[in-house]
């Protein structure tokens, strides 16, 4: 990371920040996307945390750790978002006509169909330990830091939200699945 | 069923399938709203403190102080005669603050509580029984293990957790490979916390070992593991009970100079544990609360 470069965006150097910003902008999406699993809260927090990054940031001390504190601002966003969602709604991407519909195709679809249905039903806390695991690949440290919570709570955190998950998937599976297959 | 780590592969997978994120539109409004949005520098709170020089604002902090701190003193000085399992004195009838307004949903995002009562309901907490509990300012909601909390730190929280125990270890050091089921009444529970071996310490509240909690018989224990242990020589900390079902690994874990009260409470034929710890280093005045809390727990029925 170019600590020069978060250093001139401190001093209010708007090209600087800019360029900081792109550089993390689609990750930020993806990232608040897994979380909250609506494209339209995803990028409302997005833009909630890059601003907040933009006017905060003369307050980081140490540049090197930029990006745990972005992260940082990123799911306090998502959390501000989750919080004003009242109901979930529906995100529907339809899948090209032409895609052949082999078993393995349908097996996939029904095994993504499934974890996004069991996914949605973990609480907020529980997605982003596994979004900031699995998807961002940050260490059980990292995401202490970035959540400010001590490393054991992470680790039983993520523990809980894969008992939770399973709980949910084993709870949601249902026999016309199995027939579909067949 | 997969296994916990064959589920987060597929949730590694699922993850990192290409969502099609584009941000150049929200980049876009960003970058616009620069001009308008002005920097917060490190100073930007410094320069709020000479406000504190008046007298009159002194006045008022001090003024609000004194309200709140008369405020928590009339809620749970009556009931400081009042102690955990972990007390040697014969347990008495309680003086829980009483459920007069219709309790709040247990949140379902983590975060600080307004006091008050709380519900949580079964589903939510993977108790058999949804329950009511009253809470002071101070406290915190941790919504991904159900946990009501005042303090940040794993050994020296205070935590209230109703929790429902199916799973033992026999040895809480080297605890790998020695899961056991509990029975089906509070009975069997609270015989197989009891002989929980390895180096926590533990007994039944004496005498005659019961209390009551809402209008149910509730079997006190406590547990405790010595301050100056050393637990590096222990399987990954030291545990006390597994989750729920009973998958090896995760569970309970009690941290040297805590302590971890659990009420067995028998609530309408489903044992209920309700788990309160505290560290040695905790102030009474908060252990206080951490009891009156437990004390407050009014089931569904």
């Amino acid at each position: 990371m170019d600590t020069d470069l978060v250093a001139r965006a401190q001093r209010g150097d708007q090209e600087a920040f800019a360029e900081l910003a792109a550089a993390r902008a689609d990750r930020f999406l993806a990232a608040s996307h897994r979380i909250l699993r609506d494209l339209a809260l995803a990028e409302d927090a997005t833009q909630q945390a890059l601003l907040s990054i933009w006017r905060d940031l003369p307050q980081l001390r140490d540049p090197a750790r930029f990006d745990a504190w972005s992260y940082r601002l990123l799911v306090r966003a998502c959390y501000a978002e989750a919080g004003r969602s009242r109901r979930w709604t529906p995100n529907l991407r339809l899948l090209p006509a032409d895609e052949p519909m082999v078993a393995d195709g349908l097996a996939t679809i029904i095994d993504r169909d499934q974890l996004e249905r069991g996914f949605r039903r973990l609480s907020v806390d529980h997605r982003t330990v596994l979004v900031l695991q699995h998807f961002l690949d940050l260490s059980l440290s990292e995401i202490a830091d970035v959540l400010g919570i001590p490393e054991g709570t992470v680790a039983s955190r993520i523990h809980h939200a894969i008992r939770r998950l399973r709980a949910a998937l084993d709870a949601d599976a249902r026999p016309v699945t199995r027939e579909a297959l067949q | 069923m997969s296994t916990e780590r064959d589920l987060s592969g597929r949730v590694r997978s699922w993850l990192r399938e290409d969502g099609h994120e584009d941000a150049d539109r929200v980049l876009n409004l960003v970058l616009d709203q620069l001009d308008t949005t002005p920097q917060r520098h490190a100073g930007w709170l410094a320069r709020r403190f000479p406000i504190m020089r008046s007298t009159t604002f002194r006045f008022g902090i001090a003024a609000a102080a004194v309200l709140i701190l008369a405020f928590i003193g009339y809620q749970f000085l009556p009931g400081m005669a009042n102690g955990g399992p972990s007390s040697s004195t014969s347990p008495s009838p309680s003086v829980a603050p009483t459920l007069e307004t219709t309790p709040i949903p247990f949140p379902t995002t983590s975060g600080d509580l307004a006091a008050g009562s709380y519900h949580m309901s079964d589903s939510h907490a993977g108790i058999p029984v949804g329950l009511a509990f009253t809470v002071p300012d101070g406290w915190r909601a941790d919504v991904a293990d159900s946990f009501v909390r005042k303090g940040s730190d794993d050994a020296t929280s205070l935590v209230f957790a109703p929790w429902s125990i199916t799973h033992v270890y026999a040895d809480a050091c080297h605890w790998q490979g020695t899961l056991e089921a509990v029975g089906p009444t509070a009975d069997d529970l609270a015989t197989a916390l009891e002989a929980i071996g390895g180096v926590v310490w533990s007994h039944r509240s004496e005498p005659p070992g019961h209390s009551n909690i809402d209008s149910y018989t509730a079997i006190g224990l406590s547990f405790a593991v010595p301050s100056d242990f050393d637990a590096s020589g222990c399987d990954q900390g030291i545990r006390l009970w597994a989750d729920t079902g009973g998958s090896e690994g995760g569970g309970w874990l009690i941290h040297p100079g805590q302590t971890v009260d659990v009420y067995v409470v028998d609530a309408g034929g489903t044992p209920v544990a309700l788990v309160a710890t505290s560290n040695s280093s905790n102030e009474a005045a908060d252990i206080n609360e951490l009891t009156q809390i437990v004390r407050s727990v009014r089931f569904d029925r």
